[in-house]
């Protein structure tokens, strides 16, 4: 007999970083170069299967950090885990990443959580070098992923799922 | 020992025990410990104390709150449930009483449910303010239902979420028939968002939160516990029992819940029987709509149509047969012979009283030409002679009965006879004719006697076959023939008493002839004198002479001293 769990997960990123283009991705697999900022927060389920078990993700895009507006971390509460986005293109981004990661684990504690390096269609111009990448896969999973292409988008989600299952 | 005596050896032995002090010092206290150890002890007198503040434990602590009734209701519910399974009998007899009644309010409560719904749903299809909802339906887009919904009811609870507090997911869902649900999983998040941006946003009491939002014609009643939250999502106008309804719910749920909740990670089949205590809040209100007067002109309106047409179709109905009857009796008016005097109905059946002559059209006859049979119409004719001329002139036949070469026709009362008869039946008509009813006179002018025209015709050969000689040269005729003069004045006499009874007129030529002796001019006048003798010596016999005409012929061939007599007879109406 499948059981069936619910999970609350959230999107932490910077601005433009393309967490919205993740999960449209993601639930609907469609993509829109139009940027449009998300404000407070989108909310968007996704049921996935492992085996008997089926796990329906709520995820919670939420609206991205920069100077204007700062991640209303109390929508963190009650989140299973975390997927912390960031852009290949932005260095800055993946310490933007840091920084809400270190701020959501002072609200949710420890959750297993997975850090996905968008924009992978943008490989060639991207700020981040190997050796960076090396020394974040050695203390996070990371994904390279493309919402664009779908690359890697898939495998981002069922990675946090399966963690969150095994919890 | 006494106590004297050992209250005198202490004196002599002051090392007394504690022991033995301890029932002068505690013995009140001791006697009401093991008094109360008594009855902490055995379980008898353990009950019987426990029994006599059992009832007012309960009712304090129902004054408290109901954590009392909710730790012995399972206790009650198993007890229930074990007792029915041992001895189900018992239970039936118990609940016996109760069940027939209650059977009965149920099936009462549900037809009349069912005839309410019905009521509705007639009005709704069939009324002006349903055609108005449908437009509005499809005006607005929204499905029918949803119209119907927000114009009969007060309110309704459309769905109820119970959503864990902390992480917005949803435990249970309900929602009611007909609606449409969104995902509720994404519905439950976003308002545990807007929860968490209001209290973060407006700096509120933790316990306080998002109670109450509107969109539309929907409200949102949320209802807040440590744990989880009932968001109820309300069409119209919720009253104050929505509200009671969740917290009494979502109190309910934290007390059955507590430690589910407490360490909820995110498996929601935990919460599945939840399901029938969200299914008690989807509370609904119908607005209490006076008994309409629309309705009841509604009503009205369609009996009277119904009540039109059926007479409408009834009056059709009567009408026709009127109409047909007074047809038939129209009819009847019209037929010689037959007089109706009095028309109508008598037990149900019509009925057509008159008179009526034997000869007349039998008026049972033209029923079926009216669509009648025979049984639908009584028929009271007195029989009558009748004096209408077409009547009249059939009983004449009747009674007369004229040969075939006679035709009988009525004039103004006049019976007009024609033709040809034999003398007896002429006489027998002349004789009855004027007797019959309607007949006052007898026109018998064309009617003429068959022996008559025998005898015409019979004299007619009798004077043609006869000749007058002549001595030569003399106009006069011979002695003799005085004989034969006679005769021919007696067949002249005949033929003119005979002809006109025959209708027939008669010409009577005579003709002189002459031998060849001497001139023909002399023969001519010699011949024409010899016809003008003839018809003297016819005169001096009494034969009316101007009805005889007179020629010569000379010495016509063959040549003879004669006179011969011509006679044709022809019709009186071609006569000349």
């Amino acid at each position: 007999m499948s059981t069936l769990e619910k999970r609350k997960v959230c999107l932490l990123g910077a601005t433009g970083v393309g967490k919205t283009s993740l999960v449209m991705r993601f639930v609907r697999s469609i993509f829109s170069d139009q940027y449009q900022t998300t404000i407070g927060t989108k909310i968007e389920t996704k049921h996935l299967t492992y085996g008997d078990h089926v796990m329906v993700l709520v995820i919670w895009d939420l609206s991205g950090e920069d100077e204007f507006q700062r991640v209303r971390l109390s929508y963190l509460r009650g989140a299973a885990g975390y997927l912390l986005v960031a852009d290949g293109t932005r260095r800055a981004t993946v310490e933007t990443a840091m920084a809400l990661h270190h701020a959501a684990t002072e609200i949710v504690g420890d959750v297993p959580r997975v850090l996905v390096l968008n924009k992978a269609d943008l490989r060639a111009s991207w700020e981040l070098d190997d050796a960076h990448e090396r020394e974040l896969a050695a203390r996070w999973t990371v994904f390279e992923t493309s919402a664009k292409t779908g690359a890697g988008v898939e495998e981002a989600f069922r990675a946090l799922g399966q963690a969150l299952l095994q919890r | 020992m006494s106590a004297r005596l050992r209250a005198r050896a202490r004196r002599r032995e002051p090392n007394y025990t504690l022991d033995d002090l301890r029932p002068f010092l505690v013995k009140p206290e001791q006697e009401r410990l093991s008094s109360l150890e008594h009855k902490l002890e055995t379980p008898e007198a353990l009950a019987e104390t426990i029994g006599e503040v059992l009832p007012q434990a309960a009712v304090v602590s129902q004054k408290r709150g109901e954590e009392l009734s909710s730790a012995m209701q399972p206790l009650l519910l198993s007890s229930i449930h074990e007792t029915v399974r041992k001895n189900p009998e018992l239970f039936a007899d118990a609940i016996f009483p109760s069940i027939g009644p209650a059977v009965r309010k149920a099936a009462r409560a549900a037809l009349e449910a069912f005839l309410q719904r019905l009521d509705q749903m007639v009005q709704q299809t069939m009324t002006v303010e349903s055609l108005r909802w449908r437009i509005e339906a499809a005006r607005t887009g929204r499905p029918f239902v949803e119209i119907v919904m927000l114009h009969n009811l007060a309110y309704r609870v459309e769905h109820v979420f119970l959503v864990h507090r902390e992480s917005g997911l949803v435990l249970q869902h309900v929602a009611a028939e007909n609606v449409a649900a969104e995902d509720p999983d994404q519905v439950s998040a976003m308002l545990a968002a807007i929860d968490d941006f209001a209290r973060d946003v407006f700096r509120e009491e933790k316990e306080t939160g998002l109670s109450r939002f509107c969109v539309g014609g929907l409200t949102g009643i949320v209802e807040h516990g440590p744990r989880a939250m009932l968001v109820a999502i309300v069409r119209g106008v919720a009253t104050k029992d929505v509200e009671a309804s969740l917290a009494e719910t979502l109190e309910q749920i934290h007390r059955t819940y507590a430690a589910p909740l407490e360490q909820f990670k995110g498996e929601v089949a935990t919460f599945e029987p939840t399901r029938d205590a969200l299914v008690g809040c989807m509370r609904e209100e119908r607005i209490q709509k006076p008994e309409s007067r629309r309705r009841g002109m509604l009503a009205l309106a369609a009996i009277a149509v119904l009540a039109l047409v059926g007479v409408g179709i009834g009056w059709k109905i009567v009408h026709d047969r009127h109409a047909r009857f007074d047809a038939y009796v129209e009819a009847l008016r019209e037929e010689p012979g037959l007089t109706v005097t009095r028309t109508g109905r008598d037990g149900g059946r019509r009925f057509v009283e008159g008179l009526g002559d034997p000869l007349a059209q039998d008026p049972a006859a033209l029923l079926a030409r009216h669509g009648f049979r025979a049984s639908d119409v009584e028929l009271r004719f007195k029989p009558v002679y009748s004096l209408d001329p077409p009547l009249t002139e059939r009983r004449a036949f009747q009674v007369l009965r004229p040969p075939p070469e006679v035709t009988l026709r009525l004039a103004s009362g006049t019976l007009v006879a024609a033709g040809v008869a034999e003398r007896a039946w002429i006489d027998r008509a002349r004789l009855l004719a004027t007797s019959l009813p309607g007949i006052t006179a007898l026109d018998d002018t064309r009617l003429f006697e068959a022996e008559a025209i025998t005898s015409a015709h019979t004299a007619a050969t009798t004077l043609e076959g006869l000749q007058i000689a002549f001595p030569p040269g003399a106009e006069r005729p011979l002695a003799a023939e005085r004989v034969r003069l006679d005769a021919a004045a007696r067949a002249v006499q005949a033929l003119l008493d005979a002809a006109p009874r025959g209708g027939l007129s008669v010409r009577i030529e005579i003709v002189g002839h002459a031998d060849a002796t001497g001139t023909p001019e002399n023969n001519q006048r010699i011949s024409e004198e010899r016809a003008a003798r003839v018809a003297a010596e016819l005169g001096e016999r009494g034969v009316a002479t101007e009805q005889l005409s007179v020629r010569g012929v000379g010495q016509a061939d063959p040549a003879a001293r004669k006179v011969t007599f011509t006679v044709r007879l022809t019709p009186a109406s071609e006569g000349s």
